[in-house]
């Protein structure tokens, strides 16, 4: 598993991403407990999670879920800043944490722009959303994609022009989080609204 | 017979026969229905450290009234996982986060799992640990004495969940006061549906409609569809184009994924549908032919008893703009097919009844009774169903208990069984509940079975650890949209008894082998097994009409006759799929139009106003109660949902809390005439100025500790990485709501309470 942050740039192989579509997106939080089941995740920290933000004022107020995953960007920064190598980006993409190297400095989760990584409180080691490679590499989607009642999340290889998720991106406009730092992050969105991404959601404000 | 056959689907035995053929043929339809592409594949899982293929078992989610399929992953007797079953025509796969936290309702460290008797006084909560053998013979003496002497109407059986082994159970011994929830939380729908149309229970058709007026349901969130309708209203908005425009009071999880969302205030639903209908007569757009061939109304009268409602006189009261109600209810006439439809925000009101009669009438006035992307009569078939427990009697029920509870004795009660239900937490006013629950002169005797030391099963005298929906076996009916009737299994999931269970269990070092088949945990055990078993004690006709050895053999014969028409197939079908489809798509729909509907002149709906509501003072509210999808029951003491959904605030429209000088997070006193509670309020713009919502769920001071809000050591690790310790577990909004049933349909008014806030 030798990576040094850096993955081959033909398109030759599989490239996996996920496409979220706001427009179907319900905010019923299965893909957050389909996570904690899927990996026992413990309480306090979330892989996946969904933000819930309000805009506009009465009676014109709107309400917008956003289901929060890793976006396995194509430039990890979290790949380049980690001490001992823990942090990998495989062949096809995916970039996950070698719990047996991890030594918990927490620099990955300074430098992530996308807040997705978090200590785990029992064993003192970065996690994060893997996009569930080990049902990826059994032929199923993700735990988050299986459980969601509108299918609002889709799964797939970029590379294969035929695939659902290749078409589905070709076809739509498409929205990333934070395009601008340059990580080239590789869930996308349709229907992202830019005040949805900044605000803070309501639930986690204090008063 | 002429008024039991009204609760039917017209679908008379031979036509069941005839259909019964196509149990097998109808399954190979099914799955992702309207969605082109390969068929579905089944559900699976891999292990996260073996990359092994989980094993999978095939039931049914017990979680709400929807009925999902799901598929439950062991990883060796250990239940891990559950997904949604892919092949089932509910959720086509997908399963919400209700459905998944019954891992956490079977797994949770503080499920009671033993029989228990109460000690000290009544919620004193000093118990001693006994045997089913002698909680059995204390429910079997008390219910022989109270048959020996004609009593039997003294029992109170109040059932959470439906379970048709309860209901026959009860019947045969021969109470009369049956209270099922789910009637009764729908009693007003039910009866203004069976008023006008002769069907109590409708179904929206809405992957044919292409404009959805929602009346204050909730489908995103909850509601007796749920998954089912949810996913149907999100694909037809974005495949087919469909509108969907919602009218509440707050910004329902629905209304944020509508098109449109229209605030009105509390209770007024019923005169902005007659509006819509005012418009529609005044357009001329009307089904004239519809109405003349189908129901005995005259047109004439028709519009003349919608005059007074116009859009202007709407406005003043609903708070919709007068032009907007013109332009939504031509939309609604021009852009067929289209669908009204309703849910509690429109029905549980003291006019909730002639609410939801206003918007049916507004889908008979166009013809979308009975049609494609219309209102459908649910399909139920008959000598199948168990449960045919009329809805009335359920209503008759909950409204005499209200009384008894607040009358002083002689009560009429002497036995009241619990079957998953929390009437302490649940029902309006539960603290008076409470209160009387807890008095022995009241009521002499309180049995709860559930799974967790609730509220009400902390007042009990006898408590029984019962199975959860994933340790059972259950055949049950899916609430079906597209017209053809699914039957469920649920068959166990946890726990197995692996060989070193055995190894380790009681009865091996007694000699005996346990089988090695599922068994609950602990000693908790399935509320029907409970039934049998007092049915075999009990002896007599009771015991002649129920003579299964339990749930397993009684829903194996269940199935049989489902087998005498499929061929001997049936159960193995729905041991393996976990349901089957038991009528070919298409046939329901569009079947009623040849039926006249019963509506008469003297039923056509009239709004009255809720007299409370009209004169509110500057820091008087209406409370709306709601229900989220992270805070049903069952959930209660989840780690995963209560992690999310801790602690609710009250919404207030900011507008109305700057009016009384009120800041975001202040806290305030709710004052409602039957009491008070201390709340945060969150000030948003997401609710009618003239109401306040408050999440309906939480505030629990029993269940377990992850309810209330506590963190406490035991063999979950996460137990005590509860975090939100500080930020308390919420209030709860039923205990400030006033006790007042609907008018006339006598169901649940529980969004009417006018509460005042007080500044702290």
């Amino acid at each position: 598993m030798k990576n040094n942050g850096k993955r081959s740039s033909d398109r030759s192989g599989k490239r996996y991403a996920m496409l979220i579509d706001l427009r179907k997106c319900i905010g019923c939080n299965a893909c957050s407990l389909a996570c904690k089941s899927e990996y026992d995740v413990p309480l306090s920290v979330f892989r996946t999670w969904v933000k819930r933000v309000e805009k506009g004022k009465y009676p014109y107020a709107r309400e917008f879920f956003l289901p929060i995953v890793c976006n396995h960007c194509e430039n990890p920064i979290c790949v380049t800043v980690c001490p001992v190598g823990a942090s990998i980006q495989r062949e096809d993409g995916i970039v996950y944490i070698d719990p047996h190297r991890c030594i918990g400095c927490r620099y990955c989760m300074a430098s992530c722009p996308y807040g997705v990584r978090y200590i785990n409180p029992n064993l003192g080691i970065a996690e994060k959303c893997t996009w569930c490679f080990h049902r990826v590499d059994a032929g199923l989607d993700p735990a988050c994609i299986e459980a969601c009642p509108t299918q609002a999340m889709l799964f797939g290889d970029l590379h294969d022009p035929k695939s659902p998720i290749a078409r589905a991106v070709a076809e739509n406009a498409v929205q990333v989080i934070k395009p601008e730092i340059g990580t080239d992050p590789h869930a996308f969105y349709i229907g992202l609204d830019k005040a949805a991404v900044e605000t803070v959601s309501f639930e986690e404000e204090e008063p | 017979m002429k008024e039991k056959k009204i609760y039917k689907t017209g679908l008379s035995r031979r036509r069941f026969m005839k259909w019964g053929v196509t149990v097998t043929a109808g399954t190979a339809f099914s799955g992702r229905i309207g969605h082109s592409g390969p068929p579905p594949q089944r559900t699976a899982a891999v292990s996260r450290t073996s990359l092994k293929k989980l094993q999978a078992v095939t039931t049914t989610c017990g979680m709400c009234p929807a009925g999902c399929g799901l598929v439950a992953f062991l990883n060796g007797n250990r239940l891990v996982r559950l997904y949604g079953n892919n092949l089932h025509p509910v959720n086509a796969g997908g399963i919400c986060a209700k459905g998944i936290a019954g891992i956490n309702l079977v797994n949770d460290p503080e499920r009671i799992l033993y029989p228990m008797k109460r000690n000290g006084k009544r919620g004193s909560g000093e118990w001693t640990t006994i045997t089913w053998d002698e909680a059995m013979m204390i429910l079997q003496e008390r219910l022989r004495l109270l048959m020996n002497e004609g009593r039997t109407s003294e029992i109170l059986v109040d059932m959470g969940t439906e379970d048709p082994l309860l209901t026959q159970f009860f019947s045969l011994i021969g109470t009369s006061r049956l209270l099922n929830r789910y009637f009764w939380n729908h009693f007003n729908e039910f009866s203004a549906a069976n008023v006008l149309t002769g069907y109590s229970k409708l179904t929206p058709d809405v992957t044919n409609a292409r404009t959805i007026l929602n009346f204050g349901a909730n489908p995103m969130a909850g509601g007796e569809f749920f998954i089912g309708l949810a996913r149907r209203l999100v694909q037809t908005r974005l495949e087919n184009g469909a509108k969907l425009i919602t009218f509440d009071v707050r910004l329902s999880k629905t209304a944020a994924c509508s098109d449109a969302w229209y605030p009105l205030k509390a209770g007024t639903d019923g005169f902005l549908a007659l509006a819509l209908a005012h418009v529609i007569f005044k357009q001329n757009l009307a089904d004239k032919e519809f109405i003349s061939r189908y129901t005995k109304l005259s047109i004439n009268d028709l519009s003349q008893h919608l005059n007074p409602y116009s859009p202007s006189a709407a406005s003043l009261i609903c708070g919709i703009p007068a032009k907007d109600i013109e332009k939504i209810a031509i939309d609604f006439a021009k852009n067929r097919p289209s669908i009204a439809i309703f849910g509690g925000g429109a029905s549980d009101h003291a006019n909730g009844r002639e609410n939801a009669k206003s918007i049916l009438l507004l889908n008979i006035i166009l013809g979308n009774i009975g049609t494609k992307g219309g209102m459908n009569p649910a399909p139920i078939i008959e000598g199948f169903q168990e449960n045919n427990l009329h809805p009335d009697e359920t209503s008759r029920t909950a409204e005499w208990l209200w009384n008894q509870a607040s009358s002083n004795p002689p009560s009429g009660i002497d036995t009241y069984f619990s079957f998953f239900s929390n009437p302490v937490f649940d029902d309006c006013d539960g603290s008076s509940t409470g209160q009387w629950m807890k008095s022995e002169e009241k009521l002499p005797f309180l049995a709860v079975i559930d799974t967790h030391m609730t509220e009400t099963a902390r007042l009990a005298d006898l408590f029984l650890p019962a199975a959860t929906f994933l340790e059972s076996w259950k055949l049950s009916f899916a609430n079906t949209l597209d017209g053809y009737a699914v039957v469920n299994l649920t068959q166990p999931a946890v726990s197995l008894i692996s060989s070193s269970r055995t190894l380790r269990s009681p009865e091996y070092s007694e000699g005996k082998w346990l089988e090695h088949e599922f068994k609950p945990l602990g000693e908790a055990r399935e509320p029907g097994n409970v039934c049998l078993e007092l049915a075999r004690r009990l002896g007599g006709p009771t015991g002649r009409h129920l003579p299964f050895k339990n749930t397993r053999e009684y829903v194996q014969k269940k199935s049989r006759q489902l087998k005498t028409l499929a061929g001997e197939k049936s159960y193995q079908l729905l041991k393996d799929k976990g349901f089957c489809v038991l009528e070919p798509p298409a046939s329901i729909q569009g079947k009623m139009t040849g039926r006249l509907l019963p509506v008469t002149t003297k039923d056509l709906p009239r709004y009255s106003p809720i007299s409370a509501h009209q004169s509110l003072k500057k820091e008087e509210f209406i409370l709306t109660p709601f229900y989220s999808n992270l805070s049903a029951y069952g959930t209660s003491n989840s780690k995963w949902c209560r992690e999310i959904r801790h602690a609710n605030r009250l919404w207030i429209n900011t507008t109305a809390a700057l009016h009384l000088g009120l800041k975001n997070g202040d806290k305030v006193k709710v004052v409602s005439p039957v009491g008070s509670l201390t709340a945060r309020i969150l000030l948003t713009g997401r609710i009618q100025p003239q109401s306040v919502a408050l999440e309906h769920g939480l505030g629990h001071h029993a269940v377990g500790r992850t309810a209330m809000g506590k963190k406490f050591k035991s063999k979950d690790m996460d137990t005590l990485l509860v975090w939100w310790e500080k930020q308390g577990n919420g209030v709860n909004p039923m205990q400030i709501i006033d006790k007042k049933a609907e008018k006339t349909g006598s169901g649940p008014a529980d969004k009417d309470t006018v509460i005042r806030i007080e500044k702290i």
